[in-house]
């Protein structure tokens, strides 16, 4: 019986094979999106969660500062003081590149973890190889991943061997799987946080200098967090008074939280709550398109249940066999979906930069969510049938006449709909790419072309020499060596009676004119007066004063100010700069008007014959300031892609519709072509509806749009305009589309003869 | 078999009341072959969708075997087109994605006859209507005749007791026509009953009693003499 259902299915697929392959692909590749768009989300979700006791694990958060950093000294008070805390490990993550030495062998290697034993176990981490029982052998012991011991000591065994990391000496102790991943925790390289040396990150504050980590706790169950919570913040302010008040934050919510400064890798957010937004607007629109097509396929419907009808089929019979139509449709876009999401996953990787696997498809919420929407689109499906049979009876079915033009406002609103949907994507594709333009060429304030960075390590040259070394070339005419550039300027202070943070750098008396930033007033900095100060525009602004002259900030006197330069990425307003003397080893290099090539082979060759084995590693300025665009471009390339497919989606879903108006109207194309009409009139007439709705959809998209693109330029404190002309580029695009879309369908049943058109009556 | 006792139906528009049918009164026993016949308009077909409970009377009573059929539910409805009636039309209407085998095999799938005795059933009809050879094909592949052959077999497989045709030879040229009204007579003389309409008087004299209507009544009910039985 099903079978049978499913051939005879089949036979009408067949039939009408234009417009299922339109309705099939178009819906199937509406769904493949989803697809993706769900195992990239649910893969971001799942961060952290593999873990066997990931529900137990929690970390100590500073409520006050917002961060993860909590003084080193509370960690045996953790320990033995609280019941409710089963184990308890210190992690503190430096995601940075840190530079690393063994005997004959140096290069940069990201991410250094300063921890416990205790780590391996709570964390679950595979130990492959290990010198002792324990992977930290002693205090002086470091413990690779297998990627970082094969790139650092190739094929010979690391176990044993001496590692210098940047300057702290330890020996390889054991090796253990690269963390996944799905893992928020990520390095290459741990060191043991038990030596005092190792402890890698320090504060300052309360007149004592402390070591600072992130505290993870494992609980002997989730149940006891709140309570814990209230203990710790009534107790551990009797052990350190540098800790004011805590909160607990469940392992697997670190990933997503990007308001706490720690050193854990983080997801995006915004970008999952866009995505999930725009697979169910794409989701939306291959079912209205699906539902379209259902409905317009009818016309032939009512005609064949009504001689079921008077064959005696019962509503399961006419039930089941329009199911089998909707399930055949529904298979098929399955089946096309799986193969497309299977070929182009390599694609959407590269795209976002991850790893999304097809089995993902055979995890639990993933399967259960398919079969949901498979389900709504299948009762969807069947809500035309139960309407038709309530509403009319076999007579009228038969003569199928009746019912055919009461579909039509429902299906303006399904199309005005899926244009409406466009048009607010086309804008919002034009908004972010004008953004993006906007941000890469707005003048930053600084010399930033030809500007080229060096990153010394600590100790790894004299820094002041290697700079007059470099100048020795003619074609090196400016050099300056500062503590924080502009992109990476790490020490700020806040009060909590200032309503505005201070950013602080150290810099000499050449960093001005190598980074060609303009003193407005007052005198450079010099090494005589080391209580003196530059300030930027802002930080007079934000300490309300209209002179620098006689000021002080933070106990320095105010000598000069320069003009505001962007030192972060535009989507901070500029903030308040104070700049004093000071020796640091962040090296800029000013090589404007330089042969960049000879220029960079000198650096390296000064570099190489100065420093014993040192890796080298620069950066020029304006590639490295675009790359804090990555998130916008990450975002952006996925948006055009996605809203490309769903404005295919839509165009898909005109076309369906013009075929159905079309031929729907044959018989009237004839007779008013008999009557003389021209084909231009023709045209006009089954365009119109088309036009209207375009219209429609542009008036109702336009507020949309102009609210959410509002919404998402809050974000940037550079931003360009919403201008006019975006929109009306906007709908005039929209309209160009679906009339290129109409026209070739509308074209041919206009030049039909109408002798055919009216044979057959 | 049918009774019907004053059976009106009209519609209602915003300012006046049309009437189709005006106080019809019918009686039709088992193994008549009647023809109803009338110009366009007169009510001819929804007198035989009312009969077929494919369309309701606004007034009136209709018994059919002693069941008040003007109040059968919507489930004995079903039972009634599954068991009682086959309908014959003009325009055919066979499913277009079915073979002849299909469409008519159809009615006893709802009928929920066994697949095994399906079988011989639409075997039996192939083989009596001589359209064994098309039985796999669709019907746009079939002349117009042979198309009403097996909309004919498909009315008839499941041993209906009524057999209702609207203009069965409307479609079909004559000779053709001839050849589907003999058939119908065929199938009366086994005991079928059959309720016609059509336009054409050759084929009304087929039948064995013509009842006549004009604007929703009933002109004349006559019983067709032998003498007048067509040659």
């Amino acid at each position: 019986m099903i079978l049978r259902n499913l051939r005879i299915s089949l036979r009408s697929l067949k039939r009408n094979k234009l417009f299922s392959a339109i309705g099939i692909v178009g819906f199937a590749s509406g769904f493949s999106v989803c697809l993706i768009i769900g195992f990239y989300i649910y893969n971001e979700l799942s961060v952290d969660k593999h873990l066997r006791n990931h529900e137990k694990i929690y970390r100590l958060v500073d409520a006050t500062s917002n961060s993860s950093g909590i003084d080193y000294r509370i960690h045996d008070v953790l320990k033995e003081e609280y019941p409710a805390i089963e184990k308890v490990v210190p992690v503190e993550i430096s995601p940075m590149n840190a530079d690393v030495y063994t005997d004959n062998n140096s290069i940069y290697i990201k991410g250094i973890i300063a921890t416990t034993n205790e780590f391996f176990d709570i964390f679950g981490v595979n130990v492959t190889e290990s010198i002792s029982g324990q992977p930290f052998a002693g205090q002086n012991s470091s413990v690779l991943t297998r990627s970082a011991a094969s790139k650092i000591f190739g094929d010979s065994n690391p176990l044993g061997q001496a590692l210098k990391v940047s300057h702290i000496e330890t020996t390889v102790s054991a090796v253990i799987d690269d963390f996944p991943a799905n893992s928020s925790i990520d390095g290459n390289i741990l060191i043991n946080s038990e030596n005092a040396d190792n402890r890698l990150n320090n504060s300052f504050a309360n007149n004592e200098i402390f070591s600072t980590t992130t505290h993870y706790l494992l609980l002997r169950s989730s149940n006891e967090s709140t309570g814990l919570e209230k203990i710790l913040n009534q107790t551990l302010g009797s052990y350190s008074r540098q800790v004011k008040e805590v909160r607990l934050q469940q392992l697997k919510d670190i990933y997503l939280n990007t308001t706490i400064i720690d050193g854990n890798k983080h997801g995006n957010q915004s970008l999952i709550r866009i995505l999930a937004l725009i697979g169910i607007i794409i989701l939306l629109l291959s079912v209205v398109n699906y539902i379209n097509y259902i409905l317009s396929l009818q016309l032939k419907k009512y005609n064949e249940i009504g001689i079921r009808k008077t064959n005696g089929a019962g509503l399961s019979h006419l039930l089941i066999s329009y199911v089998s139509d909707v399930l055949l449709w529904i298979i098929l876009a399955l089946i096309i979906s799986l193969i497309l999401v299977k070929s182009t996953l390599p694609f959407f990787n590269n795209l976002f930069q991850i790893r999304l696997q097809f089995n993902l498809l055979y995890s639990t919420p993933i399967v259960i969510s398919c079969v949901l929407i498979l389900l709504f689109i299948l009762l969807l499906a069947c809500i035309p049938l139960l309407l038709l049979l309530s509403k009319y009876d076999v007579q009228s079915l038969l003569k199928n006449k009746t019912v055919s033009r009461k579909n039509k406002p429902y299906i303006s609103v399904l199309t005005i709909f899926q244009l409406s949907v466009s048009i607010v994507l086309i804008i919002g594709l034009l908004v972010l790419q004008k953004q993006i333009i906007y941000v890469k060429n707005r003048d930053l304030g600084f010399a930033d072309n030809a500007l080229l960075y060096i990153k010394i390590p600590y100790k790894a040259l004299n820094y002041e020499s290697f700079r007059e070394e470099l100048l020795k070339n003619p074609s090196i005419s400016k050099a300056s060596l500062s503590t924080g550039v502009p992109g990476s300027i790490w020490s700020r202070m806040n009060h909590e009676d200032w309503s505005y943070t201070l950013h602080f750098m150290d810099i000499d008396e050449h960093f001005l004119s190598t980074m060609g930033i303009e003193l407005l007033a007052g005198e450079n900095v010099s090494s005589n007066d080391k209580d003196k100060c530059l300030v930027n525009e802002a930080t007079l602004k934000a300490l309300e004063i209209s002179d620098y002259k006689g000021n002080q900030v933070n106990g320095m006197n105010i000598v000069g100010v320069v003009k505001d330069f962007n030192f972060a990425a535009l989507h901070q307003s500029i903030q308040p700069l104070v700049m004093k003397y000071g020796n640091g080893r962040d090296l800029s290099v000013n090589l404007s008007g330089a042969d960049i090539s000879s220029a960079m082979s000198h650096i390296r060759k000064t570099w190489e014959s100065m420093t014993a084995n040192v890796p080298f590693e620069y950066y020029f300025y304006d590639s490295w300031f675009d790359s804090q665009y990555k998130k916008e471009e990450q975002l952006s390339y996925a948006c055009t892609i996605f809203s490309l497919i769903a404005i295919i989606i839509t165009c898909l879903g005109l076309w369906g519709q013009i075929i159905f108006i079309s031929t729907s109207k044959t018989k009237e194309i004839g007779i008013r072509k008999v009557n003389g009409a021209r084909v231009s009139e023709i045209l006009s007439m089954l365009n119109k509806d088309f036009v209207k709705w375009v219209a429609l959809a542009f008036v109702i998209a336009t507020p949309i749009a102009w609210y959410a693109m509002n919404k998402w330029l809050e974000n940037f404190a550079f931003k360009t305009e919403l201008s006019w002309w975006i929109f009306a580029l906007a709908g005039l695009m929209a309209l160009g589309i679906a009339l290129l879309t109409v026209s070739w369908q509308s074209w041919k049943a206009a030049t039909r003869n109408p002798v055919e058109a009216l044979r057959y009556e | 078999m049918i009774t019907l006792k004053g059976i009106y139906k009209y519609y209602d528009s915003k300012f006046q009341r049309t009437f189709v049918l005006k106080d019809i009164d019918l009686e039709i026993s088992e193994g008549e072959f009647v023809t109803i016949m009338g110009p366009s308009g007169a009510g001819k077909s929804t007198l035989l969708n009312i009969i077929g409970m494919l369309d309701e009377p606004s007034e009136g009573e209709y018994h059919f075997l002693d069941q008040p059929a003007h109040q059968l539910s919507e489930k004995k409805k079903v039972e009634f087109h599954r068991n009682f009636v086959g309908f014959i039309f003009q325009a055919f209407h066979l499913i277009d994605e079915m073979t002849v085998y299909e469409n008519i095999e159809t009615p006893l799938i709802y009928k929920g006859v066994k697949s095994g005795i399906r079988k011989g059933m639409v075997a039996e009809m192939l083989d009596r209507f001589n359209i064994v050879a098309k039985k796999d094909l669709f019907p746009a592949q079939l002349s117009g005749g042979q198309q009403q052959l097996a909309g004919i077999a498909r009315a008839v497989v499941g041993k209906p007791k009524l057999l209702l045709a609207d203009e069965p030879t409307g479609n079909l040229h004559s000779g053709q026509g001839k050849q589907i009204m003999e058939l119908l007579s065929q199938l009366n003389s086994e005991g079928i009953t059959i309720i016609q309409v059509t336009h054409n008087e050759e084929f009304a004299r087929f039948g064995k009693r013509i009842i006549r209507i004009s604007d929703g009544l009933v002109l004349s009910d006559d019983i067709v003499s032998d003498t007048n039985e067509p040659n």
